[in-house]
């Protein structure tokens, strides 16, 4: 309890309360603006946070991270073009609700299950983390080393065009991960002489280039895209006669979101689906889904925000990320001279309790930005891409070079997001990679720790049942994908 | 004739294909020859002994996962099979060659970050602003005027003097 008051008077000072406040407008807006997305805006601003204290620096961001899966029901809503891919099933109802004449009701509905959905996963965040983090202290490296392959082979069922090409481009992550000087033989590894690549793949250019620049080319081609906008003079909050009625669709929704964003790997965005689904299927009024229901909005936006409130808690836990903008962070908090995992809370509770407060802040923040912010929003999605992507470039080469006052970084920069353009064209993601790149030396170092503890003798990490565990779990999740496609051939 | 039947175009927009996608063929072959690159660079990297490295080689690990890279990398070409059941299309996002204006704007990217150390940071983030919207096709030539002469500067000042980001300022020395 202490922890938690300490944390919470953490944030209780003016530049944090603005700078989380700053989080969270950056983070609607982002979310809002077609092509943008919290990942970009979280990678565009960690050589920025660099400079400020880590608790406003990583409150910021989880407020930004929060924001942008709310912000990107705006445009969902208003234009039918989800802001963020979290909010493509919020589009399905919210649009034609919009489209007939309400679009500050669906606005409001989006905004009450956002902040429901949010504050339920944070006390489950509260509950969990500290349970979940005293059984990680029995931890020792074979389990972190089996945990980690188990986060690994989650990304074959992270959203995206296929597994294959996810686990790949997760195997390349860690791949990157081994450049630098190998920290227990003192060797170069893939640093071709270059002496800036000593130390490792610096982070923040790569993490730019791949979600800023990347996104950027792919929006070169998109211009002529027409779109009708439908413009929200004020937002309409729900009825309390509605609230009720709605109630358990947002409960259920908030549980299935929660759930899904502990899992490592699993996003905001399959939340959603999985919450309009499920919505649908306890849903009295079934075929008036994808007409502009109430259900087929909170569905969806009360699952994708309570996921993004979920994937914090083994990220800050275990220190396994549980999606691409966790990722990010995850690298920021390593950044920032923190260890991520159970170390983190029983050492500095604070920390994650002020991480918290900020979540829920924004959170609750959501609600003062949707009454008072309605129009600005709507009408921040007639920016044109010909002045916003260029204004984004400037950040993405300004976000680079400022890491270390070095045009290397900003040539890295680039090359990453050529490389990104590439790669998303033929299905490989840049948010697999990431995760492999941040779990990449987690899972070296604790494999050649488990081989020095088991002198070398890989089949004695089976001795224990944890590691059991998660190798079970990864042969079922990576043969998964086989054994259903079999099983649909046979019937 | 079959070949040419195989890469048809069919009703829904999508291609049908034959066991091997050509494109995935392609793409694989790409990814082993960096794979067998960078398996020659590590049969570079030193070793130590035994004792030192507790028996695992710096080359080991990266090895093992270049392995894995290869594997799976083998299957890609065959991966549009499983998809296509799935009623995925892989090839939806890479149907059409790359767009004109993407390579225009790639040129022009690589141009000036090439530039930019000689530039220096202001009149980089000015150009940019200048010819990047002409590139994409706006037309209003004072709005492209008023943000090319206000957001640069406005950056410039938030960085330089707020956040304390130090600027390069080129060969011309023009700075805020």
């Amino acid at each position: 309890m202490d922890a938690i008051i300490e944390g919470f008077s953490l944030l209780i000072q003016i530049e944090n309360i603005i700078l989380i406040t700053l989080g969270v407008l950056i983070g609607v807006l982002v979310g809002a603006l077609p092509g943008l997305s919290s990942p970009m805006a979280i990678a565009l601003l960690t050589p920025f946070t660099i400079q400020l204290e880590p608790i406003p620096a990583i409150a910021m961001m989880a407020a930004l991270y929060c924001a942008g899966t709310f912000g990107g029901s705006i445009t969902a809503i208003l234009i039918n073009a989800p802001g963020a891919p979290p909010a493509v099933a919020t589009a399905l109802d919210g649009y034609p609700m919009a489209k007939r004449g309400e679009p500050g009701r669906a606005l409001g509905l989006a905004t009450v299950s956002s902040v429901s959905g949010g504050i339920i996963s944070l006390i489950v965040f509260i509950v969990a983390a500290p349970t979940l983090a005293a059984v990680a202290l029995q931890f020792r490296p074979p389990e972190y080393f089996a945990l980690a392959v188990f986060a690994l082979s989650m990304l074959a069922s992270m959203t995206g065009k296929s597994s294959l090409r996810n686990l790949i481009s997760g195997a390349v992550g860690v791949l990157l991960a081994t450049v630098g000087i190998h920290l227990t033989t003192g060797v170069e590894r893939f640093t071709f002489g270059i002496p800036d690549l000593d130390e490792g793949i610096h982070f923040v250019p790569v993490l730019i280039g791949l979600f800023a620049m990347g996104e950027l080319l792919s929006q070169s081609s998109t211009l002529n895209n027409a779109v009708e906008r439908i413009e929200a003079k004020a937002m309409k909050l729900p009825t309390s006669t509605e609230l009720k009625e709605l109630k358990n669709c947002i409960l259920r929704s908030s549980g299935i979101g929660t759930f899904i964003g502990i899992l490592p790997a699993e996003g905001s965005t399959v939340a959603a689906i999985i919450g309009y689904n499920e919505a649908k299927r306890f849903s009295k009024k079934k075929d008036e889904f994808g007409t502009g229901t109430p259900e087929g909005i909170v569905g969806p936006e009360a699952a994708n925000n309570s996921a993004a409130g979920g994937a914090m808690v083994p990220t800050l836990a275990l220190g396994i990320p549980g999606s691409g903008s966790t990722a990010l962070i995850l690298a920021a908090l390593i950044m920032h001279g923190f260890r991520p995992g159970p170390y983190l809370l029983n050492e500095t509770p604070e920390f994650l309790y002020a991480i918290f407060g900020a979540m829920l802040f924004a959170n609750i923040a959501f609600l003062a930005i949707g009454l008072a912010g309605a129009k600005f929003f709507s009408l921040v999605t007639f920016i044109p891409k010909q002045l916003l992507w260029p204004a984004v470039f400037i950040f993405a080469v300004i976000g680079a070079y400022s890491s270390s006052s070095s045009f290397v970084d900003v040539y890295v920069m680039l090359v990453a997001g050529l490389i990104g353009y590439f790669m998303n064209r033929h299905g490989f993601g840049a948010a697999p990679l990431v995760m492999g790149l941040i779990l990449g030396k987690m899972v070296e170092e604790a494999f050649s720790q488990s081989m020095i503890i088991y002198d070398n003798n890989f089949l004695a990490l089976m001795e224990s049942p944890i590691v059991l565990f998660f190798f079970a779990l990864t042969a079922v999740n990576l043969s998964t994908p086989f054994w259903t496609g079999f099983r649909k051939r046979k019937a | 004739m079959d070949n040419q039947n195989s890469t048809a175009p069919s009703t829904d927009g999508s291609r049908a294909l034959g066991l091997v996608h050509p494109v995935d063929l392609a793409v694989t072959a790409i990814i082993l020859a960096g794979v067998a690159y960078l398996f020659y660079e590590t049969t570079q990297f030193d070793e130590v002994s035994p004792l030192f490295a507790q028996n695992i080689q710096p080359a080991m690990y990266p090895q093992l996962l270049l392995w894995i890279i290869a594997g799976l990398a083998c299957f890609l070409p065959f991966e549009h099979l499983l998809l296509a059941k799935k009623g995925k299309n892989i090839d939806k996002d890479r149907a059409e060659s790359v767009h004109p204006l993407t390579k225009i704007t790639i040129t022009f990217l690589v141009v000036v970050v090439l530039a930019s150390p000689y530039l220096g940071m202001l009149l980089t983030m000015i150009t940019i602003c200048l010819v990047m919207p002409r590139l994409w096709g706006y037309k209003n030539l004072v709005t492209i005027l008023l943000f090319a002469g206000i957001f640069p500067v406005v950056v410039s000042l938030v960085f330089s003097k707020v956040l304390s980001v130090y600027f390069d300022s080129g060969i011309f020395g023009i700075t805020l």
